[in-house]
Formats: C-alpha cells, sequence, structure tokens
C-alpha cells in the first residue's frame, strides 16, 4: 500500500501517488462462450447484457492502488437506451421514408431530400453518441464507491464533432490533429471524478511533426500501390485491358463463346490483383498511422491533470502496432468471437503504459453530485459506434 | 476468527479507513478510528464480485449503497460467505428460478411480438390500407421487378385478354376490381400485388393448352387479391426488417432487411394459396369455367420443377406460389356443363399478344 490516506479530516493537504496495474480474474473465457450461446440464440439482442458482462469483467481487472474499478451497468439499462433511439428516432424516420414513397414514389425529389436529411442526421448526431455513451460509461464506473461523471453539453460537443468531421476531407486531412485536440480538450475538461474535475491544456502544434511523417508516408504508399498496380496490369494485359472489359459489357447475350470464358478468367486475375494490392495498401496503412496515433495518445495524457498530479502514457508506434495487429488478426481467426480478449489487450496496454506523475488529496475527492442517467448508449448502438 | 482487519471506503470520499469488521450470527459491524461502529445486516450484503481465494473480497450492502468494504482475509470471507450465501455467487436454485422467469418472460414477449408483426398486424393494415396506397404500391412493386421487362399490347391480344377477365367476371358480381398485364419473360410465373395488379408472363399463356388453364390462373391470383394476400405480405416484410433492425442494431439489420425483399413479398404460405385457390374454384364454378385446366396446369408445373434451375428465381411458379399435391387434389370438376373461356380464335390471339 503506497497510501498514505488512513489520517481523518482535512489536516495539511495530504497527497497519495496512484497507480495502474492491470490484475486478471479468471472468468473471461466463460463469459465470452456464454455471450456467444446467447447472442446466437437472441439473434444479437442479448448483446447489452453480453458487453455488460464483458465489461464488469475488465473493469474488476483494473486496479488504482490496489483498489478494483467497478462497473455498475446493467444490461437492461442499455437495452432500453436502445429501445428509446429505435422508438424515437429510427421508427419514426422509416416509417416517413415509407409514406413518401408509397404517396410520391421512390424517384420523387422529397424521398431523396428526407433521406439525405437521415444521414445528415447520424452525421451529425454522431458526436451525440460518442458523448453520451462516454457520459453513460463514467456513471457506470466506481473507484472506492466513487462515480466518474461528464457534466459538460452533449450539444456542444456534438457541432464540434460535426465540424471535425467536414473539415477533414476539407483539409486533405490536416485538420486533424487540431480537430482531435479540440475534441479531446472538451471531453477532458468534462470529465470528473467524484468531485474532482480532470484539467486539459496545451497546444496541437507537438502533434503536427508526426503528423506530417504519417501522412506524407501514407500518400507515397497510396500513390505507389496506384502506379505498381496499374503497372501490373498493364504490363499483364496491355492494351487488351479495355478490350476485355468492352468485351465483357456487350456480352450479355446467353450465347457464351470460349472467347467469353478467357475474358471471365482475365477479369477475375484483374480483380484478385485489385485486391491483393488494395491488402496490402491496407496493412501499409495499418503501419503508419500508429506512429502518429501513438504520439497522439502520449502528448493527450502528458496535458491531462488531476488535482496537482499529470498522467504519462509511455505509448511507442511500435508497441501500438504490434497491439494493433494482434487484435486484427485475433479478430480476423476468431471472426470476431474473441472480441472481448481485444478489449482486454487494449485496456491493459492502457494500464501497463500509463503512470500518474504527482500526487492526488484523495480526501478531497467527494462523491459525484451529478445526476446519474437512467439508460444508455442507445445511439451508439444503432450508429455502431466502436469502442468497449 | 471473528474478526479481521479490512478497508472501508464510505461512498462519501475516496479516502481509505482502515477498520476492524467483526463478524456475528445476523450482521457485520464495521469500527475503527475515525468512525462510529456502522451495523450491515447480513441479508443486505451484496458481492460487487464472485468470491476467488486470494483476490481481495468486495462488499456492498444496501445500507449504505455507495459504500464498499473490501476484505483481503480469505478465511474470514469464507465464514462470512458460509452465513449469507447470496455472496457466494454462481448458480443458486433462487437465482435460477430468477433466470427462468426473466426467461419465459422475454420468450412470452418475442413471441408475441412476432406473433403481432408477423400474423396480426399484416392482416388490420391491409384490410385497412386505403385504395390509394394500395394503388401507388402496386404501380411501384409492379415497375421494380418488371424492370427491362417488355409489356405485351398487341390490339387483338389486348382484346382476347379483355375477353377472358370478361368471362371470369361472369355471374361473379362481388369481384374486386383488377387489371391484367403481360409480360415477355421466358418465366413461366403470374403474380398478384397491391391494387388489384396482376402480371402475367408471356411463357405462362405459351404453357398454357387451353384458355381455361390461363383463366384458372387469373382466378388465382384475384383469389390473392380479394384477400389482399400481398398488401398482407408486404406489411410483413417491412415488420420483419423492423423487428431484425431492431434486434440486431441499426446497421445490422439493413443487410437482413435486404433479402426480406420482393421475393418474399411474393412468396405466399400455404394458407394464403389455400385461400386463393377456393377463390378461384368459387369464381369459376359462377362463371362455368372448367376448373380441370388449372388443375393440369398446377401438374405441368409441378413437372417443371426440375429444370427450375433455368427458369432463375422469379421463373418458378412454385417458388413463389408452391404448388403441391393435395393442392391438385383439392380441385374439383363443375357439376354442370362448362362454357369455353375462349373462342378457339380469341385464343390464338391471346397466345400472339407479345408480337
Ligand atoms: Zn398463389
Amino acid at each position: 500500500m503506497t497510501t498514505q490516506d488512513g489520517s481523518a479530516g482535512p489536516g495539511p493537504v495530504a497527497g497519495s501517488q496512484l497507480r495502474f496495474d492491470y490484475i486478471p480474474r479468471p472468468g473471461l473465457l466463460a463469459i465470452t462462450l456464454t455471450n456467444l450461446f446467447f447472442n446466437l440464440v437472441t439473434l444479437t439482442l442479448y448483446r447489452f447484457w453480453a458487453k455488460t458482462n464483458v465489461r464488469r469483467h475488465i473493469w474488476s481487472c483494473v486496479h488504482i492502488n490496489g483498489e478494483a474499478l467497478e462497473y455498475t451497468g446493467r444490461g437492461k439499462e442499455l437495452f432500453i437506451g436502445a429501445l428509446i433511439v429505435f422508438g424515437v428516432l429510427l421508427l419514426p424516420i422509416v416509417l416517413l421514408l415509407m409514406a413518401l414513397q408509397i404517396w410520391l414514389g421512390p424517384e420523387h425529389p422529397a424521398v431523396f431530400i428526407v433521406q439525405f436529411g437521415f444521414f445528415f442526421i447520424i452525421f451529425g448526431l454522431w458526436g451525440m453518441a460518442v458523448y453520451r455513451a462516454r457520459r453513460y460509461q463514467l456513471s457506470r464506473t466506481l473507484w472506492r464507491g466513487i462515480r466518474g461523471a461528464l457534466v459538460g453539453s452533449a450539444w456542444s460537443y456534438t457541432g464540434l464533432h460535426a465540424g471535425a468531421t467536414l473539415l477533414a476531407p476539407m483539409t486533405l486531412g490536416w485538420s486533424t490533429p487540431a480537430m482531435n485536440f479540440n475534441l479531446q480538450e472538451r471531453m477532458i475538461g468534462d470529465m470528473r471524478f467524484g468531485s474532482m474535475p480532470f484539467q486539459f491544456s496545451g497546444t496541437a502544434g507537438p502533434l503536427y511533426g508526426r503528423y506530417a511523417i504519417a501522412w506524407c508516408l501514407a500518400v507515397v504508399i497510396f500513390l505507389s500501390v496506384l502506379i505498381t498496380g496499374g503497372a501490373l496490369i498493364y504490363a499483364a494485359f496491355g492494351n487488351e485491358f479495355w478490350a476485355i472489359l468492352s468485351g465483357l459489357a456487350t456480352t450479355d447475350s446467353p450465347a457464351r463463346s470460349n472467347a467469353y470464358e478467357d475474358q471471365v478468367q482475365s477479369f477475375l486475375l484483374i480483380v484478385f490483383g485489385m485486391f491483393g494490392v488494395v491488402l496490402l495498401a491496407w496493412l501499409a496503412q495499418s503501419l503508419i498511422w500508429p506512429i502518429y496515433l501513438a504520439r497522439e495518445m502520449a502528448v493527450f495524457a502528458s496535458y491531462t491533470t488531476f488535482d496537482r498530479a499529470h498522467f504519462r502514457l509511455d505509448a511507442t508506434a511500435g508497441s501500438l502496432f504490434l497491439l494493433t495487429l494482434g487484435n486484427v488478426l485475433l479478430w480476423i481467426f476468431t471472426i470476431g468471437i474473441a472480441s472481448p480478449f481485444i478489449q482486454q489487450r487494449t485496456i491493459k496496454y492502457m494500464c501497463d503504459r500509463l503512470t500518474v506523475v504527482g500526487e492526488v488529496d484523495l480526501a478531497a475527492i467527494l462523491q459525484s453530485p451529478a445526476p446519474v442517467p437512467r439508460s444508455g448508449e442507445g445511439l451508439a448502438d444503432a450508429f455502431d459506434v466502436g469502442g468497449i | 476468527m471473528d474478526q479481521t482487519p479490512a478497508r472501508y471506503f464510505d461512498g462519501k470520499s475516496a479516502l481509505e479507513r482502515p477498520v476492524t469488521i467483526h463478524l456475528d450470527l445476523h450482521a457485520l459491524t464495521i469500527s475503527g478510528k475515525s468512525i462510529s461502529p456502522i451495523r450491515w445486516p447480513l441479508a443486505d450484503l451484496r458481492a460487487i464480485d464472485r468470491p476467488i481465494p486470494g483476490m481481495p473480497f468486495r462488499l456492498a450492502s444496501k445500507t449504505e449503497p455507495d459504500a464498499r468494504l473490501v476484505i483481503a482475509n480469505d478465511a474470514f470471507a469464507a465464514e462470512l460467505v458460509k452465513l449469507a450465501p447470496q455472496l457466494k455467487g454462481g448458480f443458486t436454485v433462487e437465482r435460477l428460478k430468477r433466470s427462468a422467469v426473466f426467461a419465459a418472460i422475454a420468450l412470452a414477449s418475442v413471441g408475441l411480438l412476432t406473433y403481432l408483426t408477423l400474423v396480426l398486424a399484416p392482416r388490420l393494415i391491409a384490410s385497412a390500407m386505403p385504395d390509394s396506397w394500395r394503388n401507388a404500391l402496386g404501380i411501384q412493386i409492379e415497375s421494380s421487378f418488371t424492370e427491362g421487362m417488355k409489356v405485351c399490347n398487341s390490339p387483338d391480344g389486348r382484346a382476347a385478354l379483355d375477353e377472358l377477365a370478361r368471362r371470369i367476371r361472369e355471374n361473379n358480381p362481388d369481384l374486386p376490381a383488377f387489371t391484367l398485364t403481360v409480360y415477355d419473360t421466358p418465366a413461366v410465373n403470374a403474380f398478384a400485388l397491391p391494387g388489384g395488379r396482376i402480371a402475367v408472363f408471356s411463357n405462362l399463356i405459351a404453357t398454357a393448352d387451353t384458355p381455361e388453364e390461363v383463366a384458372g390462373v387469373v382466378a388465382h391470383e384475384i383469389g390473392h387479391v380479394a384477400n389482399r394476400h400481398s398488401e398482407a405480405q408486404l406489411v410483413r416484410a417491412v415488420g420483419l426488417q423492423l423487428l431484425l433492425s431492431l434486434a440486431s442494431g441499426g446497421s445490422g439489420g439493413n443487410h437482413l432487411g435486404e433479402l426480406a425483399s420482393v421475393l418474399t413479398i411474393l412468396q405466399y404460405s400455404r394458407d394464403a394459396e389455400r385461400e386463393a385457390d377456393e377463390y378461384a374454384q368459387k369464381t369459376m364454378t359462377s362463371a362455368r369455367i372448367d376448373p380441370l385446366g388449372l388443375k393440369h396446369f398446377f401438374e405441368k408445373i409441378q413437372k417443371l420443377d426440375g429444370d427450375s434451375s433455368i427458369l432463375g428465381d422469379l421463373g418458378n411458379m412454385l417458388s413463389t406460389h408452391p404448388v403441391t399435391q393435395e393442392r391438385i387434389d383439392a380441385i374439383k370438376p363443375l357439376d354442370g356443363p362448362s362454357r369455353p373461356v375462349l373462342t378457339p380464335e380469341d385464343w390464338a390471339t391471346l397466345r400472339k399478344i407479345c408480337d
């Protein structure tokens, strides 16, 4: 025990060092298999309870100063959250679209306008889904009986998020570090543990060096894939390529000749070749972006303070890449069944590399006065927002 | 051993308070330097996680919902669990009973919801649907699945088709309104769509040997129209899609929903087919049309089933109107004499409607 907070009452400002540990408990495999079974039986309707079981387990493995976190969420709450979003958002829109299609016909501009509006709503509410899911999770996360909380406005975060999403393609991605910084600043600034706020201060500047490296590498890889792919196809088929494509387009009659078979074969070859090239490009991209992401995580942690302590996250590009690669392989080879273990790996990675520098006055942390949301994550479930 | 040191968190601040806990038959008593003794009745205790030897055992109590007690002493924890067996976790009779009740309620609600969506709502909505909706729906569905098909409309052929429709209406004043359209396709099939739109494929006319066979099929489709089967099926498909998207989350349901497409809408249950057959029998009896035509046609279709592969998805009438021996046997001949549906000349003209 490194704590020295046994003394009662407010004396001279007493501080404690904080330490994160991931201490595994047995039982995750049993949870994974139970979840799999019930998800299959219920057409994945069990997923709310499944998610809850996994969180309760993983939370209980995260220890701060030897005291485990506690997850108090219920599957029922997630289920009700999803029902509310379904009834309030999805169902009315689907019914409206259907009614319009019946009245006006599927090609009427009003149908397109409503459809566009629907996508716009989803796009616009994405940040809302992220924010509300975080609020729910924090309100259900206890340490030493004290709840976390997210106390800001979901709408302002939602607006910021929509702006960031719009800016990214307009600036060819160069707005991403600055906007991620703004989003993180807003999120961390709204976070509380009990009565004590987190603070976030710094600038986006230090992110840009790494971003430039990753961005240039990504562009180089993209271009070289494009050029090699094109060259390969040209070398293999020469001018025949267009002939093959146009041949495929016109040969639509039942009388199929041998030439047609040949064309289909060459076409398949091209498709497989392209598939291979895209796969390579994807692998290369997932190699490149950890260069930036590791930097972003570390910088954001160093900008975060809690009482008189600040955080340090020793995330490196190499370790993050290995984590991602392992997770992707685990996902592929178990067709997603092992996702609780993927979550565990990710949380463990953070715990292993997170240190808290400085002291926190634990006696000053009182129970959170923030209201506790009664249901949660409906939007996040509807949009399939990633996360734990 | 009825006493051990433990860690206590009062739920009001994050401060750790070292305490001594004392166990008797009814309660845990928590006492320490900085707090006045607190009594947690054993019946109110709740384990945060299952007790695992070697790991700290975490407890909460209804008395103070936010407070937590952590016991690091395995022997003491074991003794406590003996006195308060609800802390043990895992399967207990009580918990099993609760799960069974929960599962029963869940199953019943799923069953009720499925019944509402797939049986009750389609019937009610289909019969309450205004004609303008039915017509709009029928036009859209027809145009979506006959896209690229030629409409057969030679003036003489059209007149013969109208004559066939008029013959079916003879002595049948209660027949619903319907419109017949022939499409030029190699598939042997016919559909009833919302709003009384009936689509007949040209190869069905070519496969038929007599006008009675075509009239029988059309009468059968009118049976679907009269019972609003396609409207009900449409509501069913939409409901199923909504149900699936509710079950599997926003994005997952849409992929499944795409499967519930036109084919599902046109695929009737055996009950619906029987209803349509009975309607056809009744209609043909009133109009004095020989029902054996329909019988022969069904027999022909049943044999065609073998080469359904060349006909494609919509091509096989069996895929949308399952023909069984039972259905064939149910078709009875007329009591008295029948009158022909078309003259041989009109029949020959109808067969050339696509030229
Ligand atoms: Zn039928």
